[in-house]
């Protein structure tokens, strides 16, 4: 666990920008750009839960920053921790990473506030002076509320490398100083925003549900392979597979059922174990087979009384 | 000449101790299996809030097992519930499965004259409704109806209750011994797991 306490903390537009910094310089969290952690603040000595959100800074600082949609009872608690407020924070955690050796052109497709991720990729990627292509397609309802738009529009300015592509699906007033597309990104975006060489293109993916769905299936369907469609379900699923070659989802289907499976035999074993030694004849008083058969095993069994339904519970039935 | 014998009267005596109580076995089994299921699910859940979990496994592994379990006891749930048809010792009919109260299952208690049995069985089949219902809504609902699907999720700790009197009452194997004490070591474990999760949630709650 990492002991960090809140320096600054700002609201805007319902995205609350939470700035971190280490208590103890050796006790501070190594990250890769796109991880996220889980935190937990101290108020009056008492530890709250733990929540997840994405760091969106770039690592090796003393400082991390994390991008929160207020939206609940956390959050709304987090908004009003006063400056100094020790927060723990377990991790990194996720596979949402820039693999710098086999990523050749990384297209980062972001929904709402699933833009807090890339943001991390992209300020990392950027100020190491790695000449990466990047690509982001931002999907937003207003572009009032596009998170982070005004310093992405200043780094496509400033990098020739990033490219950033707004898309608004609300009808709104609002100009950005870059030019947007009006609706939701749909497949034909992919194929024509995207260089001719999309097949070998990374893509990353984070938004809601729903969108990061409909993505992964547009890029499926343009016969891009799994392994180069990056979302945080996705990392679940593969990391578990070189493993073991089963998701951990299967894994845990399979021990529930070997749970069930074993509950029953063990269950018949011990019924057996203690049913049949009662029941065998004594072999120092010879006593008749035939006294165990299977109509006298019903009248052994106890006081089970089966008529209208005015039964005894069946434990009598193991004596 | 008396071993053979004896061998062969055990042979008997388990085929037909197999044949006339298979039912109950699965009914048994299963009831446990859900039981340590619905205990496990509610120790990763919680452990979700206090963070005990993700300090074993990464939060989206941990989800993804969460809700793994939830599908497992529900196939525990089921298993139990459908071998009760199949066992002749203690007939169950099929609305008396589904209906709470319509059963005259008595354990030889009484609660102010009221037959307890009926109770504990009760007790299972409306667990088993509200299990139905916790898992149903967060396939839907969690991303969607998020405050309704909280609430619900919240009727897991009765669950929780009104399984651990079903097991501890109408359990054949849990009315004494060393499975009845596991079963309450069980349940010690998951009340000090609740009164931890309480404790967190109420730092959220409190007034500024």
């Amino acid at each position: 666990m990492h002991k960090y306490y809140i320096e600054t903390s700002k609201t805007e537009s319902e995205i609350l920008h939470l700035i971190l910094k280490a208590k103890h310089q050796d006790n501070m969290i190594s990250f890769a750009p796109g991880q996220y952690v889980c935190i937990s603040f101290v108020k009056n000595g008492r530890k709250s839960p733990y929540r997840c959100f994405s760091i969106t800074s770039i690592p090796g600082q003393n400082t991390i920053e994390l991008g929160i949609r207020i939206g609940g009872v956390f959050t709304d608690s987090l908004t009003k921790l006063p400056r100094g407020t020790e927060i723990d924070i377990l991790g990194p955690y996720g596979d949402y990473v820039v693999d710098k050796k086999l990523d050749e052109y990384i297209v980062l497709i972001a929904g709402g506030i699933g833009i807090t991720p890339n943001m991390s990729i992209i300020r990392s990627l950027l100020s190491s002076g790695n000449k990466l292509p990047i690509l982001l397609l931002y999907s937003a309802k207003y572009s009032s509320s596009m998170t982070y738009i005004d310093e992405l529009i200043a780094l496509t300015k400033k990098y020739s490398n990033f490219t950033l592509i707004p898309f608004i699906t609300s009808e709104e007033d609002k100009k950005l100083d870059i030019k947007i597309v009006n609706g939701m990104i749909e497949k034909s975006h992919i194929e024509r925003i995207v260089n001719k060489d999309y097949l070998t293109n990374t893509y990353f993916i984070c938004g809601p549900k729903l969108f990061t769905e409909n993505m992964t299936t547009y890029l499926e369907s343009l016969g891009i392979s799994e392994e180069r469609i990056i979302t945080e379900s996705f990392s679940e699923s593969s990391q578990i597979r070189n493993i073991s070659g089963k998701s951990i989802s299967k894994l845990t289907y399979m021990a529930s059922g070997a749970l069930v499976l074993a509950g029953i035999v063990s269950i018949g074993m011990l019924d057996l174990v203690r049913y049949v030694p009662k029941h065998l004849p004594k072999v120092a008083s010879p006593a008749p087979a035939s006294t165990t058969n299977s109509s006298n095993m019903q009248s052994n069994t106890g006081t089970v009384s089966n008529t209208n339904n005015n039964y005894q519970a069946p434990v009598s039935r193991s004596s | 000449m008396v071993y053979n014998i004896l061998a062969s009267t055990a042979l008997q005596l388990t085929t037909s101790r197999i044949g006339s109580s298979w039912a109950w076995y699965f009914i048994r089994g299963a009831g446990f299996a859900a039981l340590f299921l619905m205990f496990l699910l509610m120790i990763s859940g919680i452990g979700h809030i206090t963070g005990l979990t993700y300090k074993f496994i990464e939060p989206i592994k941990a989800w993804a097992i969460h809700k793994a379990i939830a599908f497992g006891l529900v196939f525990a749930i089921l298993v139990h519930v459908i071998f009760l048809l199949f066992d002749h010792y203690v007939s169950f009919s099929l609305p008396q499965i589904l209906v709470p109260f319509l059963n005259k299952y008595t354990n030889g208690t009484s609660l102010f004259g009221v037959n307890f049995g009926m109770f504990v069985v009760a007790f299972g089949i409306i667990s088993m409704y509200l299990v139905f219902l916790i898992v149903l809504t967060s396939l839907g609902w969690i991303d969607t109806k998020k405050k309704l699907w909280k609430w619900v999720h919240y009727s897991s700790y009765f669950v929780a209750i009104m399984v651990f009197i079903h097991s501890l009452g109408a359990g054949s194997d849990l009315k004494y011994g060393i499975f009845r004490i596991f079963m309450i070591f069980l349940l010690a474990v998951l009340v000090v797991a609740t009164v931890m999760r309480l404790y967190r949630t109420g730092s959220i709650k409190e007034k500024n």
